[in-house]
């Protein structure tokens, strides 16, 4: 499952001045993040999610040898803006899952045999080209205001392999039942962790479209973030549900100097995603929607360094069959403009 | 989907004595508390080669589906019988539609399905 890093996105955002001296010091912080200048930017960042609880139709469920997921996505992201207003980023993501997982197996002419995989995987997940175009921005010593927006497509350039087993798990289940009877196309699976859980590519030529609004008045700034993944069938017949994210809070600098600035956000995020579809059959075991609530901290060092950290807690899930869900996220993110 | 057609689909005991082919079929339940549903082999499919039957589970339960080549085994409930477990079901908090694959063969088979608890 691939999405933008939240750097990528936050790096369209601009955080703008508020008085005198501190008006320097943000000015400063907007130019190191690359938001206000045209010019070569690098970002690493990356996200770790922890996967190890399993509910039932959003209903938390204690199985013997339960499954888990730690999932580890790296992404390196080289932009060029090409001015204020327009900007373009390769998002190259490296996936590293570590993993159990028990599964049957389906086979014709014996019975199915349960298997317990466990593991871990480094795989280049699917690259993607994001353009910005920063569509109107007001800004005043008091205020600020600005809206940009992204769009984007996602390449199959990861490996889909997983997702390849496991349809051709669904056509052998669905071989051995009568005619017309009624299943889903997961209902061979005993797993919470699925094999697409685990896949580092989709297969799929995605859209991604993005819209980000901020805001701010004097050291406070309010700030949102939409993103929608259009998915389009992969790999197999088997198409990702699409995703929509709405994140976002208040926030104010901490801290603000000359060699640096600090500032910190109440971010909340709302996370849905549409369930899977299988042969052209809809799941009814994917699929789930997330509320998280978590700090974020950003900071700038010196005309060339940013950075970002934040912790992701997820207040409510709820989710369609059996399914492992975040635990927590953390994410952190350095930027280097050129 | 694989089509039986062609083939003979064995759906209730009155098939199972009226057909020459082999394979019949027993439900049996143990210790199934009032509010369980009796476990049920909801189907057994003939192939060529093999035999499909088909089950479904409730949350919860562990399932032994198990097989004898004796005929005696149906009456005799002693640690003599020869009951063999052909597959075993783990317990799982959804419910799930199985399909065990059993080789044919040119004897008599007859299979139960045994719910815990």
């Amino acid at each position: 499952m691939i999405r933008l890093p939240a750097f990528v996105v936050a790096s369209c955002l601009s955080i703008l001045p508020v008085a005198a001296c501190d008006l320097c010091a943000i000015y400063s912080a907007d130019n190191t993040r690359g938001q206000s200048s045209s010019g070569f930017l690098f970002t690493v960042s990356e996200q770790f999610t922890s996967y190890r609880t399993i509910l039932l139709d959003g209903e938390e469920v204690t199985l013997p040898k339960p499954d888990w997921l730690d999932s580890s996505i790296t992404h390196l992201v080289p932009t060029y803006n090409f001015s204020k207003r327009f900007g373009v980023s390769l998002n190259v993501p490296l996936n590293y899952r570590s993993f159990r997982r028990t599964d049957l197996r389906y086979s014709h002419g014996s019975p199915p045999v349960k298997q317990t995989e466990t593991g871990s995987e480094l795989d280049l997940g699917d690259v993607a080209l994001v353009g910005r175009w920063a569509v109107w921005q007001k800004n005043e010593m008091d205020y600020a205001f600005g809206i940009n927006l992204l769009g984007g497509v996602k390449f199959p350039t990861g490996d889909t392999d997983r997702i390849e087993d496991e349809v051709s798990q669904t056509r052998i289940f669905e071989s051995l039942l009568p005619p017309g009877t009624p299943h889903d196309p997961l209902s061979h699976s005993i797993a919470s962790v699925h094999q697409h859980n685990l896949s580092p590519g989709s297969g799929s030529f995605d859209g991604i479209f993005g819209l980000t609004v901020n805001s701010r008045w004097q050291r406070f700034f309010l700030n949102a973030q939409f993103q929608y993944y259009a998915r389009t069938e992969g790999e197999d017949e088997f198409r990702y549900g699409d995703e929509l994210m709405v994140s976002g809070g208040p926030g104010g600098y901490a801290l603000l100097s000359n060699k640096g600035t600090l500032s910190i956000q109440a971010n909340a995020v709302y996370d849905t995603m549409a369930r899977d579809e299988i042969l052209g059959q809809i799941s009814n075991q994917t699929g789930m929607t997330v509320w998280y609530l978590g700090p974020q901290l950003s900071f700038t060092v010196g005309d060339h360094f940013s950075g970002n950290a934040g912790v992701d807690i997820p207040l409510h899930i709820t989710n369609n069959g059996l399914q492992n869900v975040p635990d927590y996220r953390v994410h952190v993110g350095v930027n280097w403009r050129f | 989907m694989r089509s039986p057609s062609g083939f003979q689909r064995l759906r209730d005991l009155s098939v199972l004595k009226a057909g020459w082919i082999l394979p019949a079929l027993l439900v049996a339940a143990w210790n199934v508390p009032a509010f369980a549903a009796q476990p049920k082999i909801d189907q057994i499919e003939l192939y060529p080669r093999d035999i499909a039957i088909h089950f479904y589970t409730e949350p919860n339960r562990k399932y032994e589906l198990q097989y004898t080549d004796h005929p005696n085994d149906l009456t005799n409930h002693t640690s003599n019988s020869t009951w063999t477990n052909l597959y075993v079901a783990d317990s799982l908090p959804i419910p799930m539609h199985y399909v065990i694959n059993d080789s044919r063969t040119n004897k008599n088979r007859f299979y139960r399905l045994k719910a815990t608890p």
